[in-house]
C-alpha cells in the first residue's frame, strides 16, 4: 500500500543506476524503396519442372510396379527343388484328404429331405 | 507452389492406385463350383416356399371362419401358389442331389447311373405335377393335385434317402482310397529316406497298424453298402433304413479319423 500511495511521484524522478541514452533521430528511407521489386513469376519454368517431375515419378512408379511382377515369375532356384516340390505336393494332398475327411461325417447331412408340408388341402381331410 | 507440387503428386499416387485397381479388375473371377449355386437355389426356393405356405395357412383359416367366396377365392390362389413353390423346392433339392451324385468319387459307376435315373424319373414326376398345378383355377382340382402329390411323396423321400445313402457311402470310400495312396506315398519315402533300424521298425509298425485301420473301414463301408443294395430296388428307402447305414458307417468314419491322424504322425 505504501508504495502506492504516490504514483506520479516517479515520474519526475531520473533513475539512478540506467543511463541516460542518447536518442538519435534515425533517418528513414522513402517508402517506395522499402518494397521490393516484383519480379515477374516464371510460369513457364515452374511447368515444366513440375511436369518433367511429375512425368519422372510416374514412369518409376511404373517400373516399380513391373518390377514387382517380374519379381514373381523370376524365382531363385532353391538348392533341393525336388524335395521341396515333393514336400509340397504331399502337404497339398493331406489338406485335401482332411477335407475329404470332414466332408465324409455321415452323421453330418447338409440336404436333408425339403421339410415341406403333406397336408396343403383347402378341405381338410 | 507447395500446393501445386503437392496437388501433383496426389493425382500421381491415385493413377498409380487406379493402375493396380483396373488390373485386379482385369483378372477372371473364380466361378463358385456348380453345386453349391445349385444348393444356394434350393435354400432360396425353400425360403419362398415357407412364405407361401404361411400365406396359405393364413386364407385357409380365414375361409374356414367366413366361408365366403372372396375368402374362398383367395385360398385358390395361395393353394396355387404354395403348391408350385412346393414343386419348384423339391425340383431344387433333387437337382442338387443330381449334380452331388454326378460329382462322387468313391461310387461305383452303375450305382451312380442308377441313383441318377431315379433323380431323373423324380424330376419328370415332379414336372408332371407342376404343368397339372398350373392348370388347376379351382378348388376341387387343387386338392386333387394335393393329394397326387401327397401319393408320390414316400417314392420322392425314397430316392433322396437312397441318394444320399449313397452319397455318404461313396464319400468314406474317397477318402479311404485317398489314405490308402498317401499311406503307400509315406511308406515310399521312409524307405527311401534310409532310416536307422529302430526308426524304421517304429514307422514299419505304424505302417501296419495304418493299413489295419484301412481295412476296418474297408469293412464298415462294405457293411453300408450291402444295406443300401438290400433296400434299394426292393423297398421303399426311409429315413430309418438311412439312419442305419449312417449307424453303420460311424464305425468306420472313427476308424478314418484315427487314419488321418496316424499318417500325419507317420509323415514327420
Amino acid at each position: 500500500m505504501n508504495d502506492s500511495e504516490n504514483q506520479t511521484q516517479f515520474i519526475e524522478e531520473q533513475p539512478m543506476l540506467q543511463q541516460e541514452k542518447s536518442v538519435t533521430a534515425i533517418p528513414t528511407p522513402p517508402i517506395d524503396s522499402l518494397i521490393p521489386e516484383k519480379k515477374q513469376f516464371p510460369i513457364k519454368k515452374v511447368f515444366v519442372f513440375g511436369g518433367g517431375v511429375c512425368l519422372l515419378l510416374f514412369i518409376l512408379v511404373l517400373m516399380v510396379m513391373g518390377k514387382g511382377k517380374n519379381s514373381l515369375k523370376i524365382t531363385e532356384p532353391s538348392p533341393s527343388p525336388k524335395t521341396t516340390q515333393q514336400l509340397s505336393d504331399f502337404q497339398k494332398s493331406l489338406q485335401l484328404f482332411h477335407t475329404d475327411v470332414e466332408r465324409a461325417d455321415p452323421t453330418v447331412n447338409d440336404l436333408p429331405y425339403p421339410p415341406v408340408n403333406t397336408n396343403l388341402y383347402i378341405i381338410q381331410r | 507452389m507447395k500446393k501445386r507440387y503437392i496437388i501433383f503428386l496426389i493425382i500421381l499416387f491415385y493413377s498409380a492406385g487406379f493402375l493396380r485397381i483396373t488390373q485386379a479388375q482385369t483378372e477372371p473371377p473364380i466361378a463358385p463350383p456348380q453345386l453349391e449355386i445349385s444348393k444356394q437355389q434350393y435354400i432360396q426356393s425353400l425360403d419362398v416356399y415357407r412364405e407361401k405356405e404361411q400365406k396359405f395357412l393364413i386364407s385357409r383359416e380365414q375361409y374356414n371362419q367366413l366361408q365366403t367366396l372372396a375368402s374362398l377365392e383367395e385360398v385358390v390362389r395361395t393353394s396355387k401358389d404354395v403348391q408350385l413353390a412346393r414343386m419348384d423346392t423339391l425340383t431344387a433339392y433333387f437337382n442338387t442331389l443330381l449334380l452331388s451324385i454326378q460329382n462322387l468319387k468313391g461310387a461305383e459307376i452303375t450305382k451312380k447311373a442308377n441313383q441318377g435315373q431315379l433323380l431323373q424319373t423324380a424330376l419328370v414326376e415332379i414336372e408332371r405335377q407342376r404343368n397339372t398345378i398350373l392348370t388347376s383355377n379351382d378348388r376341387v382340382t387343387l386338392d386333387k393335385t394335393s393329394a397326387n402329390y401327397d401319393d408320390k411323396q414316400g417314392a420322392f423321400s425314397s430316392i433322396a434317402y437312397s441318394s444320399l445313402a449313397l452319397i455318404k457311402i461313396s464319400n468314406i470310400q474317397s477318402a479311404t482310397d485317398q489314405l490308402g495312396v498317401l499311406t503307400g506315398e509315406v511308406y515310399t519315402s521312409i524307405q527311401e529316406s534310409s532310416p536307422s533300424a529302430t526308426i524304421f521298425a517304429e514307422k514299419q509298425r505304424g505302417y501296419d497298424e495304418l493299413a489295419r485301420t484301412i481295412e476296418t473301414i474297408k469293412m464298415s463301408t462294405k457293411k453300408a453298402t450291402q444295406q443300401y443294395d438290400n433296400i434299394s430296388g426292393r423297398d421303399l428307402f426311409t429315413q430309418g433304413a438311412y439312419a442305419q447305414i449312417v449307424e453303420t458307417l460311424g464305425t468306420g468314419y472313427a476308424k478314418l479319423k484315427q487314419g488321418e491322424s496316424f499318417i500325419q504322425e507317420l509323415a514327420q
